[in-house]
């Protein structure tokens, strides 16, 4: 079996908060081959934005290992970081705010080739031509700004920046959420095309299930800073085995008008992830709960590459 | 009253922005009806101009810079366009209510939440101080949010029970008609079908009609009887949910279809429409959709293409719809 | 092979954007020019004023404004006119001196509070507490009173007063736009912190500070003349606005024209330097394109 591009394991993230630690991500483990994509779905505050900002080495870990083509990258430091970065790149989330309003479309794709300083002074304006043509974006706005720009065409200047080093590993944190459904496609082709040719790794961070359903090989489901389960894509949605996947699938509004399922109620709030309980997070509000779901849970694979961390899955599942 | 007209019907209705020189045409020529205890999607891309319609209907247009250049809404057989401030007050909450998008900007931070749905009752109902605080328990439980949370500001409510709330006010005076502007966008899904099955039930209860606006299809297939399609402020398509999603017609609704990922079936890519959404300063003559569309001729772009009814209650906004050569 | 891309692609300069827009909007205009007619005015106040703005002449004292005197005379007899148009000379320059050093200081401090955060941002806004629990006009005049009078003494004590203002400015954006995630991403193609201050952060600082910069000048230039007032500012025989006024204060019933036109001249040059601002602000807000 060939190294995975990147894994993760017992990863914990905590952030210090008036009222104690914010277990933003708690004790995850999975691991991305080459070339797939893994798909991190959750609801807002599931800690699926950490868990990429801190593979990537934006915040530090509070415990746990990360990999990266499998050398133990952790705790990385100085030089072997910068290294690290360039072959670890981000694509985010705003279309609005991830670009400098005072930089052109030309000198915000510049700027990681020139630090790096693999190309020369010469070379450096015909790899923006490059990059450029590689993600679409029409030669005539190499000079125009941001606020020129649609939603659509600053997030592919977004992933040209974030190609532009030639990453091997790239954490999309929701980089479709805010555009209209019509662009949303157009990305998302990009993104599957810019795999293709490159082989690149993707970590899909979003919310968005049929988005992470279509682009994904694998799919994690975080639920307050936990992983509750991890399969390959095609059958969490065809086998999902954990409560709350199957509560959150059944709630995806779909539009087979004939074929409406009906949802899985869902009683109470997200609970809060400062200072958690032991045990399943989801226990609060999953119809299933009972005292075991209290105890600390386990990751467990429950068929080939579906795992579970559920103490009731098999028996609800029969399995 | 005029007892041939549906329950809510715009006819022909224009809305321009006049910003400097530039004038933004948002709605142009937008007519469509609503029977009573049905619900409508109004479905579309950012600034098509799905708000101003639902602006135009509740009145709360900035004027200026909006100007209304035509058209009539005969809300229960009553024109409102025509009707004064005063008038108007008297039909806002009562008759007609509306939720907003963002549940974080339409609470006020400071008046607890209990307090404000008394507001609203008690500035629309002849009930007493005491009446208005029962009637706004009451409305608090409907949605699902206990009574002794009455009290409590909205800081410490989630942004699920904010939404709630401002739909708990939004329905305090059972209004005959509800215009709900992208109402669960800001929340998560599985508290977005909740608050979706909440705004069911309520409705089921008081027979009310309402306009859902949205750009996700899906909630549009979940919630509504009919559907409108609405590109840059043209409705290019209109009839049931079942023509609309079983048998699409116009370019770009069925483009809208294909660029959806699908939870079903193994396509390996999506197919996404061609371009950019139209500058609303500059549209385009005749079809608004011809530079983007993939059976454009030259047709399309030299006259303003009409709505036509392609089967009864099906109308579409496109010169090859009656010529078949739509799948 | 590049340079015929960008031959191509079609650039917009920022700067000459911002200058249509502020065009576009006639009150912005209106008040640039009242600041440059009043800024020429005093630059060229030897050429325009016929008389010289120290001269007495005992014959004239207090003569109400004519053909050839416009402003009047004052209770020496010396040429209003002349007085207004060197006084303009102080007034303005310490509005803009003081504007300019208080902004300079406050952003500095501003910077370290925002940049560094933590301890240095607590220690720094402490600081600016302290200054700011003191009303500025009387915190100019404690400094004036210690320094003692004079031009440069009051640009000093017009600065210290305004600094707590642009220093919060300063820091509320910078924490605003560390915020943005193209900061995130700078980090992340290994931008160094030096790099991404210069690069990132300080540029985009450039527009509130100068609109707040602009706006300060009628404000300093009012504080001004309120120490002048009092005698705390600038000394006679200097002609300085708020000395004028305080000159012609006992005289104000029988001889309004020594307040009106003094007062006139503070009046309109403020609003003149509000207006600008305003202008400023609506055109460098890159959102607000068209």
């Amino acid at each position: 079996m060939s190294t995975p591009c990147v894994e993760v394991k017992h990863l914990q993230k905590y952030f210090d908060v008036g009222k104690g630690k914010l277990h933003a991500v708690d004790d995850v483990t999975f691991k991305i081959e080459k070339g797939k994509t893994m798909g991190i779905v959750g609801e807002s505050g599931c800690g699926k934005s950490t868990l990429g900002n801190t593979i990537i080495h934006q915040h530090e870990s509070t415990g746990g290992q990360i990999f990266f083509n499998g050398e133990d990258v952790t705790h990385v430091k100085g030089k072997e970081l910068k290294k690290l970065r360039e072959n670890m790149q981000i694509v985010f989330q705003d279309p609005y705010s991830s670009l400098n309003p005072r930089y052109t479309v030309e000198t915000t794709i510049r700027e990681p080739l020139l630090l790096s300083k693999r190309y020369k002074k010469n070379e450096i304006a015909d790899e923006v031509t490059r990059l450029m043509e590689l993600c679409g974006i029409d030669e005539r706005l190499r000079l125009a700004y941001p606020h020129e720009l649609d939603g659509g065409r600053r997030q592919r200047v977004g992933i040209a920046r974030a190609l532009a080093l030639n990453p091997d590993f790239i954490v999309c944190d929701e980089p479709v959420s805010a555009l209209d459904v019509s662009i949303q496609a157009q990305v998302l082709n990009l993104l599957q095309d810019l795999q293709e040719a490159r082989g690149i790794t993707y970590m899909f961070v979003t919310h968005d299930l049929s988005v992470v359903r279509h682009i994904s090989h694998d799919i994690c489901v975080m639920y307050l800073g936990q992983l509750v389960e991890t399969s390959p894509s095609k059958e969490l949605f065809t086998d999902p085995l954990h409560p709350y996947t199957k509560a959150l699938l059944s709630a995806i509004p779909t539009t087979d008008i004939h074929n409406i399922q009906p949802r899985i109620q869902l009683k109470g709030e997200i609970t809060s992830p400062v200072n958690p309980k032991p045990g399943c997070r989801f226990a609060a509000r999953c119809p299933h709960a009972t005292d075991a779901c209290r105890q600390p849970q386990k990751l467990e694979e429950l068929m080939p590459n579906h795992y579970v961390s559920c103490c009731r899955a098999r028996e609800l599942n029969g399995l | 009253m005029d007892e041939n007209r549906a329950f809510l019907e715009v006819e022909d209705l224009t809305v321009h922005y006049t910003v400097g020189k530039d004038t933004v045409e948002a709605v142009n020529h937008v007519s469509f009806q609503l029977q009573k205890g049905k619900t409508l999607g109004l479905v579309g891309e950012t600034g098509a101009g799905k708000t101003t319609i639902a602006k135009s209907i509740m009145r709360i247009l900035p004027v200026p810079p909006a100007v209304v250049k035509s058209g009539k809404i005969y809300l229960d057989g009553q024109e409102t366009l025509g009707l004064d401030e005063k008038e108007m007050l008297k039909i806002r909450g009562n008759k007609v209510s509306m939720i907003f998008q963002d549940p974080m900007t339409a609470l006020n931070p400071i008046m607890t939440v209990g307090s404000q749905i008394s507001e609203v009752i008690s500035l629309h109902k002849a009930v007493d101080k005491a009446g208005a605080k029962q009637e706004a328990i009451r409305m608090l439980e409907m949605v699902g949010i206990p009574a002794d949370r009455y009290n409590e500001y909205p800081h410490q409510f989630s942004g699920g029970m904010k939404q709630r709330v401002v739909i708990a006010m939004a329905l305090a005076c059972q209004p005959d008609l509800l215009l709900a502007d992208e109402p669960t966008t800001a929340l998560d899904v599985t508290i977005q079908a909740q608050v979706l099955d909440m705004i069911a039930d309520l409705r089921e209860k008081n027979n009310t009609s309402m306009i859902m606006i949205t750009h996700d299809l899906g909630v549009v297939a979940r919630v509504c009887d009919d559907v409108a399609v609405v590109y840059a402020g043209e409705v290019i398509e209109s009839g049931s949910k079942e023509d609309i999603f079983d048998h699409p017609t116009h370019p770009y609704t069925i483009g809208l279809f294909g660029a959806l990922p699908k939870l079903t079936g193994d396509e390996k890519r999506l197919h996404p429409i061609d371009g950019l959404t139209p500058d609303p300063t500059h549209l385009p003559k005749g079809c608004k959709f011809h530079p983007r569309c993939p059976h454009a001729t030259e047709e399309c772009a030299k006259r303003d293409i009409p709505l036509k009814e392609i089967t009864p209650g099906h109308t579409c906004r496109c010169i090859k719809a009656e010529e078949g050569a739509q799948k | 092979m590049a340079q015929n891309h960008a031959a191509k692609a079609k650039k917009t300069n920022q700067t000459l954007e911002v200058f249509k827009r502020f065009c576009k909007n006639p009150l912005s205009v209106a008040g640039f020019m009242i600041f440059l007619i009043f800024v020429l005015a005093a630059i060229f106040a030897p050429f325009i004023a016929k008389y010289d703005y120290t001269t007495m002449d005992t014959e004239l004292i207090f003569l109400h404004p004519n053909l050839e005197h416009p402003f009047g005379c004052d209770r020496f007899g010396r040429d209003l006119f002349a007085r207004v148009l060197y006084g303009g000379r102080y007034s303005i320059a310490l509005g803009v001196l003081g504007t300019i050093f208080s902004t300079l200081i406050g952003m500095v401090f501003g910077s370290i509070a925002g940049f560094f955060g933590q301890t240095a941002d607590n220690i720094v806004m402490r600081i600016m507490d302290i200054l700011q629990a003191i009303p500025g006009i009387l915190l100019s005049m404690v400094i004036a009173t210690v320094l003692g009078s004079g031009f440069v003494n009051t640009i000093i004590a017009l600065s210290i007063g305004a600094i707590p203002g642009t220093c919060r400015m300063l820091r509320g954006t910078i924490l605003q736009i560390r915020s943005n995630e193209y900061i995130a991403a700078a980090e992340s193609i290994n931008c160094s912190k030096f790099r991404i201050i210069v690069k990132h952060v300080i540029p985009n600082t450039f527009a509130p500070v100068l609109v707040g910069a602009t706006m300060g000048i009628g404000g300093t230039i009012m504080q001004a003349a309120s120490l002048s007032f009092i005698g705390l500012g600038v000394q006679q025989p200097t002609p300085e606005w708020g000395a004028l006024l305080s000159d012609g204060r006992n005289y104000i019933t029988l001889h309004p024209h020594l307040i009106i036109f003094p007062g006139l001249a503070i009046g309109l040059v403020s609003l003149a330097a509000c207006l600008m601002g305003d202008g400023f602000r609506d055109a460098m807000d890159p959102k607000l394109k068209k």
